[in-house]
Order: structure tokens, then sequence, then C-alpha cells
């Protein structure tokens, strides 16, 4: 048994004017966000680490449902591209969110995550 | 200067010191699929939204509104072989806000494998790496719509090994 330990410092800084949102750690990160309009944004993002380049769309037909749509080329083993979708509901101070990935990394796999964020 | 820009300055200078102690390269971190179920449908697009995850994020954008955010994710890879938990929390603290997370990632079971006199790879064991990742961020707003932020991770990374004899 090994037991390591690393602290590492990412610090960055967030310029929001409600539709982007920048950050810019010590491994270079630029996201970008445009609301076309209230039912439909874009969203883009460029990471150094693991040469990350990825895009994505939300579509909200009700208030209360978002839907997601998503894609990425990441460089782990050798360059994978990974398609996602996803779905959030939307209940008042709560949250949850399901998502599927379909992804080149480790052969041929799936990802499947559920999310609850919630506000007291 | 008052009580409270002192704090400030103390909790940045901390969250810079382990960057001087450390100095480390590029690791894979358990956050690197991604740290929410949002942000995986995004295509691993991080820090447009702002909730708890984004201690692991972008801590400038953690919630900016006088309420407590809790947020809890849970993931699995590669046929269940991997399995990935986060959990966040963020709570005004004087002038910005102060964010906790805990994110864990498991593989159980992984063939421990060697090469016999006959060049034939065989199992001798099992092992069960863990990684887990605790983080702390503070963001504080310069401007209605301007906020600067920094997070300091500890990584805890552990192989456990199940069996030590031949196959």
């Amino acid at each position: 048994m090994s037991l390591t330990a690393k602290n590492i410092l990412n610090s960055s800084v967030s310029y929001n004017n409600g539709y982007n949102d920048l950050k810019f750690p010590s491994e270079f990160v630029a996201s970008a966000r445009y609301d076309i309009t209230q039912k439909m944004g874009l969203f883009g993002q460029l990471k150094t680490d693991h040469m990350l380049k990825a895009v994505g769309m939300r579509y909200t037909p009700f208030p209360y449902i978002d839907l997601f749509i998503g894609w990425n080329q990441t460089r782990i083993v050798e360059t994978e591209d990974q398609v996602s979708l996803g779905l959030s509901l939307n209940l008042n101070t709560i949250l949850v969110h399901f998502s599927y990935q379909d992804t080149d990394i480790v052969g041929n796999t799936q990802l499947y995550g559920i999310s609850v964020d919630f506000q007291i | 200067m008052s009580i409270n820009k002192k704090w400030i300055i103390a909790i940045l200078l901390g969250l810079i010191t382990p960057k001087v102690a450390a100095q480390s390269g590029t690791i894979d971190m358990p956050t690197d699929f991604g740290t929410s179920a949002r942000t995986i449908a995004l295509g691993g697009i991080e820090g447009v939204y702002s909730s708890a995850y984004s201690v692991f994020e972008n801590p400038a954008a953690l919630p900016k509104d006088n309420t407590h955010h809790y947020s809890i994710f849970y993931m699995q890879l590669a046929d269940k072989e991997s399995s990935y938990m986060t959990a966040a929390a963020s709570y005004p603290f004087g002038k910005g806000h102060i964010g906790f997370g805990f994110t864990q990632e498991q593989n159980p079971g992984i063939d421990h494998t060697s090469q016999n006199s006959n060049n034939e790879f065989i199992s001798n064991g099992t092992f069960s790496p863990k990684q887990s990742l605790y983080q702390f961020g503070y963001q504080y707003p310069l401007k209605p719509n301007l906020s600067i932020g920094g997070y300091s991770p500890l990584l805890f990374a552990r192989p456990i090994c199940h069996r030590r004899q031949w196959i």
C-alpha cells in the first residue's frame, strides 16, 4: 500500500456579463458561452491538459427541462472523440441532471452519471 | 487594514503556498472525466454555470447569493468497472464565498499481472486503486460582474492489494 499527496494550485478569474464566463487557471483553459435565445445556448472550451476541445448546446423546451448535447476531443492514450447527451430537471431549489457519454477511452465504453444540486 | 481584509489576504496566500511547495506536473485527477452530470452532458465543458461544483472547475464562479449550495454526483464508467462520487458545498463567507469539495474514484478488482518463464501473462492477484481528492476554494467579488477565485486540491492515491498468491 502506498500513499501519496500532492498540492496544486489553480487560480482563476471569472468575468460574467450574463453570456460569457472565462477562466484562466495555471493550465490554460478558455470557456465561452453564448445564449442565442432564452431557450438555446452554445458553449465552447479549449484546455491544454489532454488537449481537450469541446462544444456543447443547451435547449430548453420547457422552463423546467434542459436538454444537452456535447462533443469533445481529448488525448489520453490517443486522440479520442466523445459524444454526450444530458437532461436536467429544474424543480425550484432542486436540480437533477442525468448524463450519458459514449467514449473511445479504454475501448468502447459508456459513462452514466447523475447529479443533484440543491440550495438552502 | 480591516480584520476581514487580513483574513482574505491570509487565505489567498495559503492557496498560493502549495504551488510553490509542490510544482507538480500533469497528473491524472479523479475529476478528469467530469465533475457533474451537466458538465459531462455538455462534452466536458466546465465553468459556465454557477453551482457548488465550481469549487472544482472555476472557484470564481461559485454562487454569489446568500444561500447555501450543495451538490452530489455519481457516475459509472467502463461497463461499471469504475465509479466516481463527488460532493460539494458553498457558503457565503465575509464578502465572498467559500467552497469545499470531495471526490473519489474507485476501480475494484483489477488484475495484477506478470510474465512467467514462458513469457505468458499470468494474474498474481488483484488490486483496487482508489483516488480521493479534497478541494478548498474561495471566491472574492471585485465588482458585481467580476470575481476572482482560487482553489487548492489535496489528492490521495492508494492502490490496495487483495491477494498475493500465484493463480
